[in-house]
């Protein structure tokens, strides 16, 4: 079962099923991950990237196939050993009423402290470090509800940060936020990525920002992985019609040479 | 700007604050009722009983009951806390899973059916309804359950089901054997009155236990309540956690009602009020939930005994009374936020 790339990739699948009941959502995926990569998920509502992503962060059971984090079976490591490697941000998460940035922060140290949790030092560093990642250091004793939908979300990165893992996945992080707010959680998410090493895996939904942030695309349709690769090579035309049904014009970004889409007509 | 959480002293404060209520419940409970025994008096009985009427109506009478209120209510309300921690829903209290239909139901068959029965076997009939209810709710909602698991709303909906369930099998029997059905009537309103230290014994095991181990998983339930993801995420095991919980939650609730019947709004709305005074924090906000409950049900019963004097009303419905209205003001104020 163990290849040898495995043991270098930080999560891979093989013959990966996932199902509701009866109806499959993936029907087998082969998949890999590169290590110290920001890689984006894309794909049409329904490909079933949301489903694989938490697949990938063992959030879901499987139906047939696994999930290995560096050549291990994921659903046979402990799973507390699973969270001090692996961080997983789902979509929309709602904290109790009531509880402050602080104290949500200090839940990312839970896999890493015992049966009756003491607050030690390196448990304190990296709450600090984790609120000051994210700016929210001033907001620390905030509840949650006072905040804007940007901060908020940052409080959950931070939270998810606390964890000190080396992969964050990230369902969506810009899914109800204003323009700026998206590009303050994808340049975070870059600069953990570029400054500590961080894997980082995300399923986006602009496929612009996908291809200004990421290092890797995987674009998915009908539950199968259509193309991985770099974002220049990955986003052609081709893709477009067969993945997303679209007609688009692909101009350069100045900033980057990476392609830039234009959506002008439907397809189908 | 509004903060979260308090500093140290507040909650010094606040702690203070519900230990002196308990206390000064637990005099008026001993001192009033029927009779009306001063509070020197009462002071000077607790410690050296004498052979006076007084005596008697303090050690046998309202010391037993008074604990037993303390207790049930300290019970109730902390089985609340924990539901609604574990099912992240702030109305779930411990009726939602049928065990108050459960122990009432058992209740009155007891009385009906099996009047003859030795007094001691009425408890433990009453804790096992409340436990099988809970339990028959907890298998519906888990046998159509798909992949997606056992969801708090399934719960919730198997619970609603079994209790109005048992809650027609309850007033059938009470329509089918009227004369038989009066003796449960004020039982089936939730009372302590006239409850012994030997019903004291039966539960307090039990419920004691359960406290002190719902005290140790407070931070386990902090973990849950931020859902079923997150908690997974952070390394959590959602599935045995929440049964654990779910469990501890139905062994209190069962605990108080086999000895006081079933009284509501106890374990609803004392945990908003414990949570709203100290955060959203269960290692802080659980044992200020113990204390207020225990606090609140004596200062009901206390009201039960005076409010139509020499005559007692059942305590729960002065809970229900009094809690109708602060119903009304949590649910506009969910409402407000939503």
């Amino acid at each position: 079962m163990n290849r040898p790339e495995d043991l270098a990739s930080p999560l891979s699948t093989h013959d990966l099923k996932l199902a509701y009941g009866t109806s499959v959502i993936v029907p087998h995926l082969n998949l890999s991950l590169k290590a110290g990569q920001v890689t984006s998920i894309i794909g049409p509502n329904g490909c079933g990237k949301s489903t694989v992503l938490r697949a990938l962060a063992r959030l879901r059971p499987v139906s047939g196939g696994n999930v290995t984090l560096y050549g291990q079976a994921l659903h046979s490591l402990p799973s507390k050993e699973v969270a001090r490697r692996l961080a997983m941000l789902p979509q929309g998460p709602v904290a109790p009423e009531g509880l402050s940035v602080e104290e949500l922060v200090w839940f990312g140290r839970h896999p890493h402290q015992g049966r009756f949790p003491v607050r030690r030092p390196e448990d304190r560093e990296a709450v600090a470090w984790a609120l000051s990642q994210t700016g929210m250091t001033i907001f620390g004793r905030r509840p949650l509800e006072a905040l804007s939908g940007g901060q908020r979300q940052r409080a959950w990165i931070a939270m998810s940060l606390a964890q000190q893992t080396e992969i964050l996945l990230l369902d969506e992080p810009t899914t109800y936020l204003d323009l700026s707010h998206q590009l303050e959680v994808l340049q975070l998410a870059q600069r953990l990525n570029r400054e500590q090493g961080k894997t980082v895996v995300m399923v986006l939904h602009d496929l612009n920002q996908a291809v200004r942030y990421s290092d890797e695309i995987i674009a998915m349709r009908d539950g199968e992985v259509y193309a991985q690769g770099r974002p220049e090579d990955v986003l052609t035309p081709a893709l477009l019609t067969d993945v997303f049904g679209l007609k688009a014009h692909l101009l350069s970004d100045p900033d980057t040479g990476r392609p830039y889409i234009i959506p002008y007509a439907l397809t189908r | 700007m509004r903060k979260a959480g308090l500093p140290q002293s507040g909650r010094v404060l606040i702690f203070t604050g519900a230990w002196l209520l308990l206390l000064l419940a637990l005099l008026a409970s001993l001192a009033l009722g029927a009779s009306e025994i001063p509070l020197t008096r009462v002071a000077q009985l607790l410690f050296a009983p004498d052979d006076s009427t007084d005596s008697l109506v303090v050690h046998a009478l309202r010391l037993p009951r008074t604990l037993v209120a303390g207790l049930a209510g300290a019970a109730l309300a902390v089985s609340g806390l924990l539901l609604q921690g574990v099912t992240r829903n702030p109305l779930a209290d411990p009726g939602i899973l049928g065990v108050e239909a459960g122990g009432a139901c058992a209740i009155l068959v007891m009385v009906v059916f099996f009047p003859a029965a030795p007094s001691v076997l009425f408890v433990p009939a009453a804790f096992l309804g409340g436990v099988l209810a809970a339990a028959a709710a907890y298998s519906a909602a888990h046998s159509a359950a798909n992949s997606a698991g056992l969801t708090p709303l399934r719960l919730a909906l198997a619970g609603v089901a079994v209790a109005s369930l048992l809650g027609a099998a309850t007033r059938s029997v009470q329509i089918l054997f009227e004369t038989r059905a009066q003796g449960a009537l004020f039982a089936l309103s939730g009372s302590v009155a006239g409850r012994t230290w030997e019903q004291l014994w039966q539960v307090a095991p039990w419920l004691g236990l359960g406290l002190v181990l719902a005290l140790l998983f407070a931070a386990r339930v902090n973990v849950l309540a931020l859902g079923e993801d997150i908690a997974s995420s952070l390394g959590a095991r959602t599935a045995r956690d929440s049964a654990v919980l779910t469990a501890l939650g139905v062994v209190l609730a069962a605990g108080s009602v086999s000895v006081v019947g079933p009284i509501g709004f106890v374990g609803l709305l004392v945990p908003h009020a414990a949570r709203a005074l100290v955060g959203a924090d269960h290692r802080l906000s659980l044992p200020l939930t113990a204390l207020l409950g225990a606090a609140f049900l004596i200062l009901a019963d206390v009201a039960a005994r005076v409010v139509d004097r020499p005559a007692e009303t059942p305590v729960g419905i002065l809970v229900a009374a009094a809690g109708a209205p602060f119903f009304v003001l949590l649910a506009r104020r969910i409402g407000r936020r939503a």
